[in-house]
C-alpha cells in the first residue's frame, strides 16, 4: 500500500488558452489534514475536479487511492467523501430524505455519524434544503460526506460563503472528525485562518503553477520579516534572494522573505540601516504575503500623500 | 426506516425532479388533441373538418411530441448537468452507466406516458362515438410520432450535455429524428399497428429504434465521460458522429434543394422535385454529389437496381441548362469531393496534433464520408489549444508531450526563488 492516498505528476490542464493547471506535481501522505491553498482562480477546483475523475487533465495523470483518476471504480468512489464547492445538495429534498437518498448509494453507512453532524449544525430532519442557511447548508453536506466512513475526503472550499460562526462550528467539525489517525483529508481554502486550526501539511498554487508544498511549521518558519530603521528615507530596495515584499514606511522598511540565509542577510545589513530586528509573522501574514504581487510597496509619499504602490524589479 | 436500494433511490429522484415536465407536455399535448377532436366530433364551431383535422393533426403530432421530447431530454439532463449537481450525483459507488440509464429510462418512460395517455384516452373516447372520418389511419400517424419523440428526447439529452465549440453544431444531433419524422409524414401507412400489418413489416420500428439507439449512445458516452469526446466508448462515438452525419447530408439536401428552388427548374417539372419523379432524369441533387458520401453509393446503387431513384441520376433534366463547366458526372463530382475532404483532413489533422493513427483514421473517414467528413472534423472532437512553444516558436498542441516541429517537451513552470518545498 502506497504512503500517499494522492499523487499527481505533470498534472496539466488547459481552458482553452488559458493554463489553470501547470504541471503539478504533488503527494498527499496517508493519514495527513493537507490544506490546498490558493487565491481564487489559481487551480484549486480545477485540480481537485481532475482528481475526483469529473475533468478530464490535459496532460499528465493522477492517482487517488492508487486508482488512475481518470477511471476510478465504483468501489473506490465509496471510500471517497467529496464535498463539490458551493455545497451541492438537492434544494427540493428535505433533510432525511437527502441521507436516504446518499445512504442508498454507501454501504459503509454510518447513520449515527450522520444524524450527530446534523444535530451539532440544529437541522431539522423535515427541512428543506432550500430552506436551510448556508452554513446549515455546510453542515449538511459534510454529513453526507462523513457518513459513509471514507477513509480520504475531499472537500472543496467547505467554508466558501459562511459567516465566522458558521466557518468555525465547520472547522471545530472538521477537528472532530480529523480525530481518526488513519483518515486522510484534502482540502481546499483561500482563508489560511482556518487552514491553520486543522491541517499539518500545506501546498499553496498561485497563477496555477505549485508554489510551496510543505509541513505547516516549515511554511511558518521559511516566511520570515524583518524590520530596518533608517535615519533618512529607506535607500531603493536591492534584489533580495527570496524577496516577497519591502513595505516602506516614513523610515522604516518592512522586509518579508523566504529561504533566510547568508546571502540575503548580507544583503540587509549592506543596507546601512540604524536598526535591524525581526518581527513575528502570522501564518496568515505569511500566506497573504507570499501570494501577494511580489515587490517593493510604499505606504506614504514624502509630500504626505497617503498611497499604496509597487515598485517593480526588487526581487 | 426501510433503506432504498440504488436503483430505487434514482428512480425516485428522476421521477420527482421530471413529473411536472413531463406533466406539462402531457397536457399539453392531450388539449391539441381534443381540440382537434372537438372540430371532428363538431363539438366545436369549425370550418371544413377534414382539412382541418387532416392539417392539424399533421402539425400537432409533428411538432408537439418532436418539441416535448427535445424539451424532456434537454431539460433533464441540462440542469442534472451542469458541474456540481453533476458531481454530487456521479461521486458514488455506483457506475456512471448505471446511473444514466436510470436517468434516461425513467425519462423516456415519463415521455411516452405523459403523451400516450391523452393518446390512448382519445382512442378510447373515439370508440365510444360515431366517427367523423376514417380516424385510424391519423391516430396510427399520431402513434408513429410519438414513438419518434423518443429520439428527439435523447437528441435533446445530447444537445444538453454536448460542450461544443459552436452552439449551433449541438442542434446538429437532431438530424435522425428529423429524419425519422420525414420517414414518417412519406410512409404512415407503414406505422399500421394492426397485428396483421406489423407482421409483414419490422422496418418502421428499427428505424425508430436505430434513430433513437443514435442519440442514447451518444448521451451515454457524453455523460459517463462529462462531455469529454476522447474518454468516450467507441459506440457512443459511432452513435455521436453517424448523428451528425445524418444531419448534415439532411442539411446539404436541403441547401439543394432550396437552390433549385431558388434557380428554378423547368416548368413542367415545378412542384415536383422535392419528391421521387416517376421521370428518372429529373435529377434535383446533380450538385449534392458533392456532398454525399462514397460510402452511400452501393446503397444508392442498390435503390437503383430496384428501379428507384432516391438521390436521382446524374442527368440534367431536358430544358434545365448550366454553363458546360458546371455539369459534371456524379462519379466526378463526389470524386472532387472526396478529394478536397482529403486534403483538408491531412491539413488539420496535422494541424491539431493528431498521431499517425488519428490522422489514418480521418483520411478513411473523408474518402468514405466525403465533405461530410470534413465537417465532422470541426464539430465532433475537442480540438486542442495551441500555444507558441518556447524552442521554435512554432504553434503547438497543448495535448501533446513534445512539440510536433521541433521535438521540444513543455519547460517546467519558472520558479520565482520564494518557493518552499519539502519533502514528506
Amino acid at each position: 500500500m502506497s504512503d500517499y492516498v494522492i499523487e499527481t505528476h505533470g498534472l496539466t490542464r488547459y481552458f482553452g488558452q488559458k493554463c489553470a493547471v501547470d504541471q503539478l506535481d504533488l503527494a498527499v501522505p496517508r493519514g495527513s489534514v493537507f490544506g490546498f491553498l490558493g487565491r481564487n482562480g489559481s487551480g484549486k477546483t480545477t485540480t481537485i475536479r481532475m482528481l475526483m475523475g469529473l475533468l478530464e487533465p490535459t496532460r499528465g495523470g493522477a492517482t487517488v487511492l492508487g486508482y488512475d483518476a481518470t477511471r476510478l471504480p465504483p468501489a473506490a468512489r465509496g471510500r471517497i467523501g467529496y464535498m463539490a464547492e458551493g455545497h451541492q445538495v438537492y434544494s427540493w429534498m428535505s433533510v432525511r430524505q437527502a441521507m436516504r437518498f446518499q445512504q442508498a448509494a454507501f454501504p459503509k453507512w454510518n447513520g449515527k455519524v450522520f444524524w450527530a453532524v446534523a444535530d451539532y449544525f440544529s437541522l431539522d430532519r423535515q427541512a428543506k434544503v432550500r430552506d436551510l442557511s448556508r452554513g446549515q447548508r455546510a453542515g449538511l453536506c459534510l454529513a453526507l460526506s462523513l457518513a459513509p466512513e471514507p477513509e480520504l475526503l475531499v472537500w472543496d472550499d467547505p467554508a466558501l460563503g459562511l459567516d465566522p460562526v458558521a466557518r468555525r462550528a465547520l472547522l471545530e467539525a472538521m477537528v472532530y472528525v480529523t480525530g481518526k489517525g488513519d483518515r486522510t483529508i484534502f482540502f481546499s481554502s483561500h482563508m489560511l485562518g482556518d487552514v491553520e486550526r486543522v491541517a499539518d501539511r500545506i501546498a499553496i498554487l498561485d497563477m496555477a503553477v505549485l508554489r510551496a508544498s510543505c509541513s505547516m511549521e516549515t511554511f511558518q518558519a521559511a516566511v520570515r520579516r524583518f524590520v530596518l530603521r533608517f535615519a533618512e528615507a529607506p535607500p531603493q530596495v536591492p534584489a533580495i534572494p527570496g524577496l516577497l515584499e519591502a513595505w516602506r514606511d516614513g523610515h522604516e522598511l518592512r522586509i518579508t522573505l523566504t529561504r533566510y540565509g547568508a546571502a540575503a542577510e548580507g544583503v540587509l545589513r549592506g543596507l546601512g540601516a540604524e536598526e535591524m530586528r525581526e518581527v513575528a509573522v502570522t501564518l496568515e501574514d505569511a500566506f497573504t504575503s507570499f501570494l501577494a504581487q511580489r515587490g517593493e510597496k510604499s505606504m506614504l509619499f514624502a509630500d504626505g500623500r497617503r498611497e499604496s504602490r509597487l515598485a517593480g524589479g526588487a526581487v | 426506516m426501510r433503506t432504498l436500494s440504488v436503483t430505487q433511490a434514482l428512480v425516485w429522484k428522476e421521477v420527482r425532479e421530471m413529473w411536472v415536465w413531463a406533466a406539462g407536455a402531457g397536457i399539453l399535448f392531450g388539449a391539441e388533441l381534443a381540440y382537434i377532436f372537438g372540430i371532428a366530433t363538431g363539438r366545436l364551431p369549425g370550418v371544413d373538418v377534414l382539412v382541418v383535422i387532416a392539417l392539424m393533426v399533421g402539425i400537432v403530432a409533428l411538432f408537439t411530441p418532436a418539441l416535448c421530447g427535445v424539451a424532456l431530454g434537454f431539460q433533464q439532463f441540462h440542469w442534472g448537468g451542469r458541474r456540481d449537481s453533476w458531481a454530487f450525483l456521479v461521486h458514488r459507488p455506483v457506475s456512471r452507466w448505471q446511473i444514466f440509464w436510470i436517468k434516461a429510462g425513467v425519462g423516456a418512460v415519463l415521455y411516452l406516458v405523459a403523451l400516450g395517455l391523452p393518446f390512448a384516452g382519445l382512442a378510447w373516447w373515439i370508440g365510444g362515438v360515431s366517427r367523423p372520418a376514417d380516424w385510424e389511419h391519423p391516430m396510427m400517424f399520431v402513434a408513429a410520432d410519438i414513438l419518434v419523440g423518443l429520439a428527439y428526447y435523447f437528441a435533446g439529452a445530447v444537445m444538453a450535455l454536448r460542450k461544443a465549440r459552436w452552439f449551433g453544431s449541438r442542434l446538429l444531433v437532431l438530424g435522425p429524428a428529423v429524419v425519422m419524422s420525414i420517414i414518417v409524414v412519406a410512409t404512415t401507412h407503414a406505422f399500421d399497428f394492426s397485428p396483421q400489418r406489423q407482421a409483414e413489416s419490422l422496418w418502421p420500428w428499427l428505424a425508430v429504434g436505430t434513430a433513437s439507439g443514435f442519440g442514447a449512445l451518444a448521451a451515454w458516452g457524453l455523460y459517463v465521460t462529462g462531455g469529454s469526446f476522447a474518454r468516450m466508448p467507441w459506440v457512443a462515438k459511432f452513435g455521436l458522429g453517424t448523428s451528425i452525419v445524418i444531419s448534415i447530408l439532411a442539411l446539404g439536401g436541403l441547401a439543394v434543394a432550396a437552390s433549385i428552388a431558388i434557380v428554378g427548374l423547368p416548368e413542367e417539372h415545378r412542384g415536383d422535385f422535392l419528391v421521387r419523379s416517376e421521370e428518372p432524369e429529373m435529377n434535383w441533387t446533380v450538385s449534392y454529389w458533392a456532398l454525399v458520401p462514397p460510402a452511400a453509393v452501393p446503397l444508392d446503387l442498390g435503390f437503383e437496381a430496384g428501379g428507384m431513384y432516391p438521390l436521382g441520376k446524374p442527368v440534367l433534366p431536358a430544358g434545365f441548362e448550366l454553363a458546360s463547366w458546371f455539369v459534371l458526372s456524379r462519379v466526378e463530382l463526389m470524386g472532387m469531393g472526396v478529394l478536397a475532404a482529403v486534403v483538408m483532413n491531412i491539413w488539420a489533422s496535422r494541424r491539431y496534433g493528431y498521431s499517425a493513427r488519428g490522422r489514418v483514421v480521418w483520411i478513411v473517414l473523408a474518402l468514405t464520408l466525403g465533405m461530410a467528413g470534413v465537417v465532422l472534423f470541426w464539430c465532433l472532437p475537442e480540438l486542442p489549444a495551441r500555444v507558441k512553444c518556447a524552442k521554435c516558436g512554432r504553434k503547438r498542441v497543448v495535448t501533446r508531450e513534445t512539440c510536433g516541429h521541433c521535438g521540444a517537451g513543455w519547460a517546467r513552470p519558472e520558479m520565482k526563488g520564494t518557493e518552499v518545498f519539502e519533502g514528506v
